[in-house]
């Protein structure tokens, strides 16, 4: 890094920071605090929920991701517009005619208060961690390639993120996510587009798309039935339209989103913007990593993308192997020079096979790079991430871009963690605050009383994150830890609004029992293995559904 | 519930969105096509 790019970051980051705390500073009550007033207008909440999904790890994993697997990710993505419209007409009229604050206080007025509770407590709890991964997940690949110190990292963005979010509250945070959005955009186009000037004179975009659709980057859609493929067609549109709408519907960090909207229309439009421009969008980023990919046809690359990987394999007793397999890659890497030359000119098909074996063989090889990886980290007991995909946009943008841009493309990084973040810890403050503090009182609160404790407890949740991310690589897979509790709590939880919405003869009891019960089988099921934790989610939702329609069946007989 | 809250006025825009996902959808079936 050069002293331009540290001013390039620094001065966008503390802009960002400056500008939203001087902006929304002095709330004078508690809607103004926690809704921003009910100012904001469709393209603030569009932003603001596109912002708050995207974090760190969508602008460092998803290239890589297109780089090793190419462009299927998208399908994932086909059911949020169809979560968005079922929201704009089930979830946002009920939301909007109650003015709650908090999307478990409707729970209250259509149940009781013990199921709002439950609601809110499984919230918080999967919430909470996950914004100590939503700091710790960049903070451990920059300090990784960078050298930067870990703690001091994670300090720093919690401490950069709590400031305005503090300061501001709800208006901070969709003020300053409409500036991070359009460093994101900058910073990606302009990354884009540096790649395709980069490739070699006479490689032009099409023919990068030809190279890429021959190494078989460039098949978006499949529509098989398979169900051990996670990206199909209909696992998007039937999986993704499920897991949208518990995250969009249900999740405090985006319902607080668009319960800030001046009006009915504006939520709605803001929505129906987030669903016009989210495929596109992940198409966009995953195409970066695509032609990332085609810079490397003509660039060499290392054998695994994590520097520790290859620093520690240098020193170790199978660095002659690993030498072995980098000569091997670079082999492949030179036959594919002529392959692709001659492809270039005529576009045959025994050219194109040939090419797809070359890579083939060149993924092999890089498999064989991280079992001995494995061997190593497994011999020296030290924790070596094989998977290098987080890794592949980093070294691009280290190594290739020009000064000044390496501080953008690590300030469009940091803007997304911070935008995440941001809004997770001000959705746990309202929580805390609206479902659980508030109503346990037994005196009414003044208003700026309120505001004050929503500041504390959006304060305590920001330390507790920053806390959660400086412990985070103490423990084994936490990353996926957290992605488990999510499936745990998360069909359940949804279970419950379904329920809210669609069945109208259950009751408060009958759900209360049903959600307990329901989240004991799903712990026993995740303790004994019964399933993929993913399928944790639809398993959680049927069960409450079902069993709280049957107990209250029983309940009306008695 | 009002006019504006039935949604029903709404529905020409719920149908172009769902609609540009299914065009988002067939453009991916011919980028998919052509360049495998």
């Amino acid at each position: 890094m050069q002293s331009i790019d540290w001013i390039v970051l620094g001065i966008t980051l503390l802009f960002i920071v400056l500008y939203g705390t001087w902006k929304t500073r002095g709330s004078k009550n508690v809607q103004d605090y926690l809704k921003g007033g009910n100012r904001a207008q469709w393209w603030t909440i569009g932003l603001s929920v596109m912002a708050t999904q995207a974090s760190a790890i969508t602008f460092l994993s998803t290239p890589g991701q297109a780089f090793h697997d190419g462009m299927g990710f998208v399908q994932f993505y086909f059911g949020l517009p169809i979560a968005m419209v079922v929201i704009c007409l089930v979830f946002i009229p009920l939301y909007h005619r109650l003015k709650v604050y908090t999307a478990y206080e409707f729970l209250e007025n259509r149940f009781d208060l013990k199921t709002r509770i439950l609601a809110a407590i499984l919230f918080l709890i999967s919430r909470g961690l996950a914004a100590g991964i939503t700091i710790f997940a960049p903070a451990i690949i920059l300090s990784a390639v960078l050298g930067w110190n870990l703690t001091l990292l994670n300090i720093i963005i919690g401490i950069l993120v709590i400031i305005y979010t503090v300061s501001g509250g709800t208006r901070a945070v969709s003020t300053t996510q409409k500036q991070q959005m359009a460093v994101i955009f900058a910073g990606m186009f302009i990354a884009f587009f540096l790649i395709i000037s980069y490739l070699p004179d006479g490689i032009t975009f099409s023919k990068a798309l030809d190279i890429a659709g021959a190494s078989g980057k460039m098949e978006v859609l499949d529509f098989s039935f398979d169900f051990e493929n996670r990206y199909t067609v209909w696992s998007g549109l039937i999986g993704g339209t499920f897991l949208m709408l518990s995250y969009f519907g249900t999740d405090q960090s985006q319902v607080q989103r668009y319960l800030s909207g001046r009006s009915i229309r504006e939520m709605r439009l803001g929505l129906l913007f987030n669903g016009l421009l989210k495929v596109p969008m992940q198409f966009f980023i995953l195409l970066v990593g695509v032609m990332v990919f085609v810079f490397f046809q003509f660039n060499e690359s290392p054998l695994n993308f994590n520097p520790i990987a290859g620093e520690s394999m240098a020193t170790s007793n199978l660095s002659e192997e690993y030498e072995n397999l980098r000569k091997k890659k670079n082999a492949i890497y030179e036959s594919k020079q002529d392959l692709i030359d001659a492809y270039i000119i005529s576009p045959e098909p025994e050219l194109k096979a040939r090419i797809a074996s070359a890579n083939a063989e060149e993924r092999e090889v890089r498999e064989e790079a991280k079992g001995l990886i494995t061997q190593v980290a497994e011999a020296t007991e030290t924790k070596i991430e094989t998977n290098d995909k987080d890794y592949v946009f980093i070294h691009f943008i280290l190594n290739y871009l020009p000064r000044g841009l390496i501080g953008l493309l690590l300030a469009v990084i940091l803007s997304a963690a911070m935008s995440s973040t941001a809004s997770e810890l001000n959705a746990l403050a309202s929580t805390t605050a609206m479902d659980l503090y508030r109503r346990g009182r037994k005196t009414e609160m003044s208003e700026m009383g309120m505001v004050r404790m929503s500041k504390w407890f959006t304060l305590a949740w920001g330390i507790l994150a920053i806390a959660i991310a400086c412990v985070a690589h103490l423990a084994d897979n936490l990353i996926q830890l957290v992605n488990i509790i999510g499936s745990i709590f998360y069909g359940n939880v949804l279970g419950i609004f379904l329920i809210a919405f669609f069945l109208k003869t259950v009751k408060g009891n009958a759900v209360f029992t049903g959600a307990l019960i329901t989240q004991v089988i799903v712990i026993i099921g995740w303790w004994w293995d019964w399933m993929p934790f993913l399928w944790l989610n639809f398993f959680g939702c049927f069960l409450v559904m079902s069993l709280a329609y049957i107990l209250q069946l029983s309940m009306n007989k008695k | 519930m009002d006019k504006n809250e039935s949604g029903r006025k709404w529905l020409p825009i719920y149908t172009l969105v769902l609609v540009m996902n299914l065009i988002y959808i067939i453009l991916f079936y011919f980028i998919t096509q052509a360049l495998n």
